[in-house]
Order: C-alpha cells, then structure tokens, then sequence
C-alpha cells in the first residue's frame, strides 16, 4: 500500500502578493535610513540596535504574512519595522521632517502594542483591550501631537504658544497616563494566558510572554519620565527599545517549538507499532496536543463517514471545529476534526497525519465493515416488517373477500332449506355443514397469515386464544400489560403458536405452562410442557424459520429438553420501541 | 307483535342476507346501520328492540359500541355477531354487556330469537 499523501488544507483564497517581496524592501529601507540617522549625529550603537530591532519585525512580518491566518498580525509587525525610525526625525533639521517625527515618535509603540493585543488573530481580543488601545494612542500620538503644537523648536511647523514647560507639563502627563496603561497591559496579557485554550495558547504564549519580558523597562522609563528625571529615561529609551525585539523573537521561537513537536509525532510512530489498548483517537489526540480530536473514516458505499462503532458522522461545516482530511491515491481514507487553533501548526498535523495515515487505513476498513454489518442488520428487520405487513395484508383481503361471500353462501343456504321439500333440505342441509367446516379452516388458515386479534386487543388477549383452542391445557400466567412493538408481538404470537403447534404434534403432554413478562425492555416468554422431551420431540422446522424473526429482532432462542423431563421453549426478544 | 331489529355491519351483502333471514322468521327489521358512529343517533331515532352488533366495525370496535348502548338501562338488547368465531374474543366476550354472540354463518331467526328470550 503506497504512502498516502497529505492533501493540503487550504484556507483563504490566492494569494495576490508574495511576502518575501517584503525582504529587500526591508533590507535596503533599513540601511537607507540608518545611514541617514548615523548623518544626522545618532550614536551608533543606537543605529545599530534600531536596525537590528526593526529587520526582527520585518522578518518576523515576512513569516506571520506567509501564513493566512496571521495575515494582519504580519502587517502589524511590518507596521512596526516601517514606523520605528519616526523617532529619529526630530534629529533633523527639516521642518516639515521634524515635526512629523514630533508628533509621531511613538507611534511605534502604539502598533507594538495593537500587535500583541490582537495575536494572533488580528482584531483586538476584547472591549476591555480595545479601550486600552485607544487610550495608548491617546498617550503616545494624540499627547506628542498636543505637546508639539507648545514646542519652541525653530524647526516646528505646528507652534501656537511656544511654553517649553508646558509641552514639558504634557510629556509628564503622557508618561503618568503611560504607567497606568503599562499596568493594564501586563493585566490584559496575564488575562489572555490565562484563559485560552490549550492549542490556542501554544500559538499565542511565545509572543505574549516576549511582550510581558519587554514591559519592566518600559514601566520604569516612563515613571522616570513621569516624575520628571529625563535623564534617567532618556538612559532607558534605548534599553527598552532593544527590550522590543522580544515580541518577534518570541514569535520566532514559538515556530520553531512547534517544529520541536514533531517529536510527539515520531513517539507516535513507535506507539502505533506496539499496539496496546489505547485507542487510535487517544494516542492521536495525545501526538497533536488536542483532546477535543475526532477521527472520522470514509466508507465509499453509501459514500459517507462514520465513526469508529459504524454510526454515521457529520462533517462540521465551519467555525468552531476544524477538518483536515486523510486522502490515499486521491480517495478520502478518513477526516480528523480538531481545534481550528491546530492549524497553526500545520507541520505537525502533517506528520501526524502521515504517520498515522497505515493505521487510518486499518481502522477505516474496519468501520466501513460494521457500516455495512449495521446496514445489513437494518434491511432484515425492515424486510421482516415488510413481509409482517403483507400478512396483514392477506388476512385483510381474506376477510372482506371470500370469508364474507361464503359466510353468504351459508346463509343463503340455510334460507333455500326453507322453502325446499324434505329430500333437497336434507341435501342442502349437508351442503351447508360442509360449508362451515370450509369456514372454519379458512379462519384457521386466516389466524395462521395473521392474528387480527392480536392487532385489536393486545398480546395478552391473543395469547389467551391460543391457549383456549390448543389440544392440551395450556396455562397462561404473566401479563404484557402495554402494547409493544408491532413486529416483537407478532413474533411472540407465532413462537408460542409454534411451540403449542409442536407440543400437539410430537410432545404427548397432559399440560403446558405458557409464561410471559416484560422486565425493563426486554419481553421474555417461554413455553414448557411436561412431555417427552428428548430427542424425540423433534422441533420442526417452523421453529428454525422463527428463530431468523427472533434474531431480526435482536432476539435469542433457547432450546431446553432432556429425556423424560419434558421441553422448554424460551425467547427474549429487547422491546425497546 | 314483531320484534324490532337494527342491522349494525359494514357489508351491504351480509345486512341484505340477515335482512332476509330475520325477517322470513318474523323479525321486523327497522333499519341498518354500516358503522359504529351512526348507531347511538339510530337507536334514538328507531327504539328496536335488538341490535345485532357486528364487531368488525370500520371506525370503532363493536365491543365498544356495545358498552355505549348498554349503558343505558333501558337500552336494547344487543346481540354481537362477526365472520370470526366466538373464541377469536375470548373474555371480551364475556365481560361485555351484549346479550350474546352469534357467529354469522349461523345466523336464523330462531337462533336470535332464543338468546333474547334467555
């Protein structure tokens, strides 16, 4: 059997611009403008961190856009590589550069911090988050842009009311506003951690925990700025921009831990060839990490999946569950939904899947088996109910047919007796006796297509008849009570029709004890004489016939007899309507 | 004076036959009914004396019709009668109110007129 291939699990639709074209843009941006920054008089271990911090976000940007589900976190990170160097514009000493560096110096930081509250799905976790959002923006563009319009810089397009200290004033309040916001920040991280679910928390944690490492420098540099030591926090602008690359390094890392999964994957290969009593679900849920997987096997005839036990299974189409299929030369083997979080990880679904692809296959076959073991089961009963229906059928037709007219016909009779002389009345006479034991076997014969009594007034009634008309005393005890199931009540008819049928025939009883009861959903009745029992009462064949519509049923049939000692006929048939 | 009947069967056949039959005998047969939801407004309207009550009715079982007529302590007598014979109903038989039963086969106008007069 060949390698069954993984089919790939395609989400979004084309994609229209390639990534990696973000690269050289990234590459020859950054040295363009790091040269510029180090001629404007930046030291150069500051240009140095700051192109380093900002190609980590560009490459990071380039990684999270390639896949479509990171798509606006990816845009995000490369947000944040383009906006880094906004802070050295005030170097400058071009006005219109330099204002526009005043104002958004920090914007930046405003994107760093939208990046990590929305990963990695891009839109911003909560409500809680998104004031928190626009309250950073407040304090680090909408706050610079207010200081700006106070500024005395000669270079400064925007002055209204030149007040150093009052701009001085703003940029305190800013980092007053900064330390609270820092606070809820680390709150709202600590938060999401918390509370996300366990696959969704592997993709998540490597970058959260980065920005959480990242945020002590920052505190403290604004509670410097705050209280206005502006030497200290300019000492620590530097320290806590290098702190930033902690988010894209931790975004990096978390890839390659998923990549380290693929040792479950491998445990798995190991695992499978032992054997052992866990089940093939378990030790997939286990390699993958999620315990909410299903397994799902394709059985072509209907064409439809089905669990392990047989029973059909339908497909989540979306949202909250994901399927990645199992395809061998091009037929569907079987689907594995899981927690849509796992396709983060696509490399380890994929080994998963390849490893486990031998024993799919295995399980599959065997599901489609008791597929079809149930299918065939469900066509017996239905054919049992259909031939019990055209016996009703029968007995139907015979009672409005050809029972009525002969019913007729004696009357008929019975009137010519009338009005004949002695010779023709005596002649009609006989004609009409025949004509009731005519009529007596056709009700025995109708009786034997189908009881219709049984229908009108319930097992118990019908047992009862049965009891009155057989050859030998038959004692009924138990009761049935409520009115069960069509086809088991016909079933139990026949079988103790049957049984008395053979007990007259071969048994030589002088008495039958017939018992019924229904106990939980089971109906139990047995037939017992005090014959000969043996090898000499011979169960005939109408017997075997019963013991196929018993079994239809779900049913059992015992045979009890010893020599001397009589025969015990018991069925169990499950009732459950 | 002639003992008045009410014919309760859904077969036209066999209420012309019993017609025939009981009124050879003596019977004055007052009407026929074909199922069990006309019987109680007949009864009202025609007072017979008997009814033979077919227990195969279309809409209602017969037994049940019966109870209904007996109910009434000036009801009449009712007589069941079916293509089936008596043991196909068993303690029903007994536990209802009719009079009888007589299978349709055996249907004369002397067989009827012995269970009324029991």
């Amino acid at each position: 059997m060949s390698t069954p291939s993984a089919s790939a699990h395609s989400l979004a639709g084309r994609r229209s611009f390639d990534p990696v074209l973000l690269l050289p843009l990234a590459v020859v941006g950054g040295l363009l403008v790091t040269w510029w920054t180090l001629s404007v008089g930046v030291s150069r271990t500051q240009a140095v961190v700051d192109l380093g911090v900002a190609w980590t976000f560009a490459g990071a940007s380039v990684i999270a856009l390639s896949r479509p589900s990171l798509r606006r976190s990816g845009w995000l990170m490369a947000a944040v590589a383009a906006t880094w160097f906004l802070y050295d514009l005030q170097l400058s000493s071009v006005p219109l550069i330099w204002t526009v560096g005043s104002v958004f110096a920090y914007l930046y930081l405003v994107l760093v911090v939208q990046l990590v509250l929305s990963f990695p799905e891009g839109r911003v976790w909560s409500t809680p988050a998104r004031v928190v959002l626009v309250l950073v923006y407040i304090a680090a563009v909408g706050m610079p842009a207010l200081a700006t319009l106070f500024l005395p810089n000669a270079e400064n397009l925007l002055a209204i009311d030149p007040d150093q200290a009052a701009a001085d004033r703003i940029g305190e309040i800013a980092s007053g506003l900064g330390v609270g916001l820092t606070c809820a920040y680390v709150v709202l991280i600590v938060h999401r951690l918390v509370t996300l679910q366990r696959v969704a928390r592997r993709a998540a944690a490597p970058l959260l925990v980065g920005a959480l490492l990242s945020t002590p420098i920052l505190f403290v540099a604004l509670v410097a700025d705050a209280r206005g030591s502006t030497e200290l926090s300019n000492r620590l602008e530097l320290a806590d921009r290098l702190a930033t690359i902690l988010i894209p390094a931790g975004f990096a890392l978390g890839l390659l831990w998923s990549r380290l999964r693929h040792s479950g994957a491998s445990s798995l290969v190991v695992e499978l060839r032992e054997g052992g009593p866990e089940t093939l679900r378990d030790r997939l849920s286990r390699a993958l990490g999620d315990p909410t997987l299903e397994v799902a096997y394709w059985v072509p005839e209907p064409g439809r999946y089905v669990d392990a036990d047989g029973s059909a299974v339908e497909l989540p189409e979306s949202g909250s569950r994901a399927v990645t299929h199992v395809v061998a030369d091009g037929a569907p083997v079987a689907a594995l939904v899981h927690d849509p979080a796992l396709l983060e990880e696509p490399e380890l679904v994929d080994s998963v899947r390849a490893t486990a692809a031998l024993v799919l296959e295995n399980e599959r076959l065997a599901a489609e088996i008791r597929a079809q073991l149930a299918e065939v089961h469900a066509s017996r009963a239905r054919i049992v109910a259909a031939t019990d229906e055209e016996r009703r059928r029968l007995e139907r037709d015979l009672h409005d047919g050809a029972q009525q007219r002969l019913v007729g016909l004696s009357l008929r009779l019975a009137l010519a007796q009338v009005d004949a002389d002695s010779a023709a009345a005596d002649a009609l006479a006989g004609a009409q006796e025949d004509l009731e034991g005519a009529l007596a076997e056709l009700r025995e014969f109708a009786r034997g297509v189908h009881p219709s009594i049984l229908r009108e007034d319930g097992l118990d009634a019908a047992l009862e008849t049965l009891a009155r008309r057989a050859s030998v005393p038959v004692d009924v005890s138990g009761s049935v009570g409520e009115r069960l199931p069509d086809a088991v009540e016909l079933a139990t008819y026949f079988f103790v029709s049957e049984a008395l049928t053979n007990v007259a025939k071969h048994a030589r009883a002088s008495r039958v004890d017939v018992t019924v009861d229904v106990r939980g959903d089971v109906l139990r009745v047995s037939v017992a004489d005090d014959g000969v029992g043996g090898a000499e009462a011979d169960i005939g064949s109408g017997l075997a016939g019963l013991a196929d519509r018993v079994a239809a049923l779900d049913g059992t049939l015992e045979i009890e007899t010893a020599p001397g000692l009589g025969t015990t006929l018991t069925a169990t048939i499950p009732c459950a309507s | 004076m002639a003992t008045r009947v009410l014919i309760v069967d859904d077969h036209p056949e066999f209420r012309a036959l019993a017609r025939t039959v009981l009124e050879r005998s003596g019977f004055q047969v007052v009407g026929e009914v074909a199922d069990g939801r006309s019987v109680a407004a007949a009864v009202a309207k025609e007072r017979p004396d008997v009814v033979l009550l077919d227990v195969q009715l279309p809409d209602v079982n017969g037994f049940d019709v019966a109870e209904a007529l007996g109910q009434r302590g000036d009801g009449p007598i009712v007589v069941m009668t079916s293509s089936r014979d008596a043991t196909d109903f068993g303690s029903r038989l007994v536990r209802s109110r009719a009079r009888g039963f007589i299978p349709k086969s055996r249907l004369t106008g002397a067989a009827l007129a012995e269970l009324v007069a029991s």
